[in-house]
């Protein structure tokens, strides 16, 4: 399949060259945008989202809602919908002061103590809270990467109505929702950063990466997504192919069951997955071995920790832990990389005498029944210390705050991984293959899209 | 058991024996003859998948070969060839090449051993697959049998490998067929035959392991026994299996090793052979068998009876014919049907009733003459004894009138007296013989053998003590339970009252005399006994006879006459006796007299 998929993204790379290059330079307003995903999402809600968020819903939250701050592409904290903010000398408590004028896709205006409601709803440990029209974020403990916290899509600013639908402030508004299926969005004529370039963009969900191969090429899709290890034969066979920086995380994740209860067998585990392999072959040398959380552009220390199986040290401790259960390991079936990771962590468990039987399973319906899961966790930010609060957060622990410095940083990960309960496997980048047609195309380091800045080519319309 | 009875049983054994021992063989034939074609069918069954087997090796061979042909290949083996060879771009190049060539399993393996890319087990790749380096010609090589290691367990493969080498690097391209449910479908099995595959060669057999064409094989765990056998000895071997408890469900289980190119164990191919067939048939001969046999049983039985009763009726006309003569009728005679063993024993007898009959007649008419000497010797006898006096008296009466006419008159007087009592004892004798010719039949009627005795004492008691003679003591042991029996009184009293006359002129010494009664088993016993001069042997064994007596003025009629009524009451009279210690006499009587029977034989 995978082989059917190259030969279609070169077919639609040699008609896309063979169309008239019209070479606009300018801007042009209109057009929908198509794109097809492989993730078939049940809500919009950002702060709805599972334990470990997708990218998909990453990306769908920036296309209807806005944040207080954003992170530019070095991870610094611009202004968005808080135009200016100050905070105490511990970072313990924050003001933000925020732009007037701004209207909801209803058409109603965005009134602090609406910030304030969807800022609780996503983070109770906060104390949120108005000051005039001012929102003031405290917290017991210093929160000095809040700004990055902020720029999280799941601080993105969610209003309910009272009919049950989410509204935001973003530059899309929602036209047409099938839950798992389709989104219609529409260019949201009032939104204060001014309109975007796209009247509307056209999202199909559930799209495998054959069909999404085929849409590009049929000129039924502008955008669908590049998995990892595609990416050097599709970009050898001329496709137009954006990449972010490793911006994702594949790991394994393990319950709580009993199975799994020993840490010894969790680290026995880590220790035999030859992460470098994987990187090298299954991903065809795209994105990174992954031995700690972060990848090597946001930490600066990844390095520092060997990829390669240790096996003689994990048959050591798979000996002295003497029976071990059969362990069965859940991937989505829609993602291919996914099995292909699952099934080579079960080879390397083999080798040091742990049964692992690897089984795909519908994300939408996800049960209990696996002892351990291959996960994909989006960079929730190119900030060091966000990424791994949120990660902290997501795993169920203690909610951590490191600070900036490399040191507390690397402590930190060290930390969050020490229990063996997340394991990281590999940092792979996000792809996408693109129609001609698509223009002012920014693919961000860590990943996701800015359609509000895309336009498309004049008459390049299939 | 009769004779008869022993012919028929003789006769009905054999014909069974013989039907049993022919339906046997006929089964044994039958069975063997099946058990042949069983044989056979799965001698073709193997062969048969013998032929698949190498049928479908050159088809692997060719596939394989095919890819190994490829362009494609020779720039990979060359690729991987280089100092740093980068396996990544062909990670994937085993499936899509194992799906377009039609192969189940694909391994691109390096020069290393190191696998560049699996169809079967992708997640594979960079393990290392030793034996395909070992120093072999692989181009040579036919398809063989490989135990092939996947995800989710193992599978029996049939491999070809070939190299592909461009320089001095070498490509391995080892692809196969998988053998399993859907290569034993393709098997075309005879009807009642099944093929199975056994893929496990851990020592405990594992159920899930066995699978025929349908799918895994229900209630495996049955064919545990030949499995291992197999295994363990690492030759074909064979088992019969009982599926249920019903006999048809039986199944033969042929089964040979499955090896790989080294001799090594992969597993074991077994081909079951339904028995219902044979079973059925068997079934069908034992029942046609039992049909004949009744039937042979049946007919044996009457031609066995009616060749019994042919054979035994000769017989049973001799015994007839001997029973007659036991009754009475010596002149009986069997009729001689044949002239074999049976008829010159008819003959025979025949021959001997008539000797019998013609020496008994010689013997009754010795006997009828020697009665009646002795008849007249002692009618002579006795009537001699009063003849003489009557002559002396008659001739003293003559003598007397001429001699002396005086005394005549009393002479007279006193003759005739003499003459009158001698005339008077004649007319006794001839009394007595006419009382024993004149002996009537008992008229039977019910009995207490103790009041005869008793009124026979009685009536005879004062002779025990009278005038001129020493005295007799009377001893009298009568049972009280003893039990009333059908006899006549008067003969009875007559036979008792003899017997006690004879103890009484036995003892003229005196001495002393027993009456006794006693029963036993349906007999009354009577005994008399006295002290008296007693009997010799001779004399014992003579004393019964008529006529003969011991006594000085005795008729010898009196203990004929004893044994006569006794003879005629069914039972029988014994003495025992020895000179000077007297002698005892015992009737034995039955309580119930037989209806039938009316021969007046005496016992003794």
């Amino acid at each position: 399949m995978r082989r059917s998929a190259y030969l279609l993204f070169a077919a639609a790379s040699l008609l896309l060259a063979l169309c008239p290059a019209a070479a606009a330079t300018r801007p042009r307003y209109g057009g929908t945008l198509r794109v097809a995903l492989s993730a078939s999402p049940t809500s919009l809600d950002p702060v709805q989202q599972s334990v470990f968020p997708t990218s998909t819903q990453e990306q769908l939250a920036t296309l209807m809602f806005d944040r207080l701050v954003e992170l530019d592409q070095q991870g610094m904290p611009r202004p968005n919908l808080a135009i200016s903010w100050q905070h105490d000398s511990d970072s313990r408590r924050w003001l933000f002061h925020l732009q007037s004028g701004v209207l909801l896709h209803n058409g109603s205006p965005l009134r602090p103590h609406l910030v304030v409601m969807s800022l609780s709803a996503s983070n109770p440990n906060w104390r949120v809270r108005l000051q005039g029209d001012d929102v003031v974020v405290e917290s017991g403990n210093p929160i000095p990467n809040l700004l990055a916290e902020l720029g999280c899509a799941r601080n993105s600013i969610v209003v309910h109505t009272e009919a049950g639908a989410v509204v935001g402030t973003g530059p899309f508004r929602v036209s047409a929702w099938e839950a798992g299926k389709r989104l219609v969005l529409a260019a949201n004529d009032d939104y204060w950063g001014g309109r975007p370039f796209l009247d509307s963009i056209e999202i199909t969900f559930a799209r495998s990466q054959r069909d999404q191969a085929l849409d590009l090429q049929l000129g039924r899709a502008d955008v669908v997504e590049l998995p990892p290890d595609q990416v050097r034969r599709a970009q050898q066979e001329g496709v137009r192919v954006a990449v972010s920086a490793p911006a994702e995380l594949i790991a394994l994740a393990f319950s709580d069951k009993p199975s799994v209860k020993e840490p010894a067998l969790r680290e026995a585990i880590s220790l035999s997955i030859d992460r470098a392999a994987i990187q090298s072959t299954l991903l065809q040398k795209q994105g990174e071995a992954a031995a700690s959380l972060l990848p090597q552009w946001v930490s600066g220390y990844s390095f520092l920790f060997p990829v390669t199986g240790e096996l003689e040290r994990a048959r050591q401790l798979r000996r002295d832990l003497g029976s071990t259960p059969s362990l069965t390991l859940a991937y989505d079936w829609n993602d291919p990389l996914a099995r292909a990771i699952a099934e080579r962590v079960s080879v390397n468990a083999r080798d040091i005498g742990i049964a692992i039987q690897p089984y795909g399973e519908n994300l939408a319906v996800r049960g209990a029944n696996a002892d351990l899961r291959v996960v994909r966790i989006p960079l929730a930010s190119s900030d060091a210390a966000a990424t791994l609060s949120a990660l902290s957060a997501a795993t169920g622990r203690q909610s951590v705050m490191p600070t900036a410095s490399p040191e507390d940083l690397y402590a930190t990960d060290r930390a969050l991984r020490s229990d063996f309960r997340l394991v990281p496997i590999t940092y792979v980048p996000q792809a996408w293959a693109l129609a001609a047609r698509v223009r002012n195309w920014v693919t961000p380091r860590q990943g996701g899209w800015r359609l509000a800045d895309v336009w498309l080519e004049e008459g390049d319309k299939p | 058991m009769s004779y008869r009875a022993k012919l028929l049983a003789l006769f009905t054994a054999t014909v069974v024996l013989v039907t049993a021992l022919v339906a046997g063989l006929a089964s044994t034939s039958m069975r063997r003859s099946f058990e042949r074609l069983e044989e056979q069918r799965t001698a073709e069954l193997l062969s048969q998948f013998r032929r698949e087997f190498s049928r479908r090796g050159d088809e692997v061979t060719r596939r394989v070969q095919a890819i190994a042909a490829r362009d494609a290949s020779i720039r990979m083996a060359a690729d991987l060839g280089r100092s740093s060879p980068d396996y990544a771009p062909y990670v994937n190049e085993a499936g899509s090449l194992a799906a377009a060539h039609q192969l189940d399993f694909l391994e691109l393996i390096a020069h290393d051993g190191a696998i560049v890319s699996s169809a079967q087990w992708p997640a594979r790749f960079g393990y290392k697959e030793e034996w395909i380096t070992a120093p072999v010609d692989w181009n040579e090589q036919s398809a063989f049998l490989k135990r092939e290691n996947l995800a989710d367990g193992t599978a029996l493969a049939l491999v070809a490998v070939r190299e592909v080498r461009a320089g001095d690097s070498v490509l391995y391209i080892a692809g196969g067929e998988r053998l399993d449910r859907s290569f034993l479908a393709t098997l075309s099995l005879p009807s009642g035959m099944r093929a199975m595959l056994y893929l496990n060669n851990e020592p405990a057999f594992s159920p899930q392991a066995l699978t025929d064409a349908s799918g895994p094989v229900a209630h495996a765990e049955k064919l545990a026994p030949v499995v291992q056998q197999i295994q363990q000895q690492g030759e074909q071997g064979s088992q019969i299996v009982w599926w249920s408890e019903n006999p048809a469900s039986a199944e033969a289980i042929h089964g040979i090793p499955l090896k790989g190119r080294e001799g090594e164990p992969l597993g074991v191919l077994l081909v079951g052979s339904s028995r219902r067939d044979v079973v059925e048939m068997e079934k069908h001969i034992r029942v046609v068998a039992m049909l004949v046999g009744a039937a042979g049983v049946l007919l044996g039985l009457l031609l066995s009876g009616w060749a019994a009763t042919r054979a035994t009726r000769p017989v049973e006309q001799l015994a007839d014919a001997a029973r007659e003569v036991a009754a009475g009728n010596w002149w009986a005679q069997v009729p001689i049907t044949s002239d074999d063993e049976f008829g010159e024993l008819a003959s025979a007898f025949n021959l001997m009733t008539r000797e019998l009959s013609d020496q008994r007649e010689r013997l009754v008419q010795a006997e009828r003459v020697a009665a009646w000497r002795e008849l007249a010797r002692r009618l002579a006898h006795e009537l001699k004894n009063p003849l003489f006096p009557l002559q002396i008296t008659v001739e003293n009466l003559l003598r007397a009138r001429e001699q002396n006419p005086a005394q005549f008159e009393e002479v007279f007087r006193e003759s005739a007296s003499t003459l009158l009592a001698e005339i008077a004892n004649l007319r006794g004798i001839v009394q007595r013989f006419s009382d024993f010719a004149r002996m009537p039949a008992p008229e039977l009627q019910p009995v207490r053998l103790n009041e005869v005795a008793e009124h026979v004492l009685k009536l005879l008691e004062p002779q025990f003590t009278a005038a001129g003679r020493a005295p007799i003591t009377a001893k009298v042991e009568l049972d009280p339970e003893l039990p009333v029996i059908q006899a006549d009184p008067e003969l009875i009293n007559r036979a008792l009252q003899n017997l006690v006359l004879n103890a009484i002129d036995a003892m003229p010494s005196g001495g002393s005399l027993a009456l006794r009664t006693s029963h036993r088993d349906g007999v009354v016993t009577l005994a008399v006994s006295d002290t008296g001069t007693g009997l010799t042997r001779e004399e014992c064994e003579r004393l019964f006879t008529p006529y003969y007596t011991t006594k000085r003025h005795g008729t010898g009629l009196g203990l004929a006459i004893v044994q006569s009524v006794v003879s005629d009451h069914h039972g029988k009279i014994t003495v025992e006796s020895e000179p000077g210690r007297g002698s005892t006499f015992r009737i034995e009587l039955p309580v119930q007299i037989p209806q039938t029977g009316t021969a007046r034989g005496a016992n003794v």
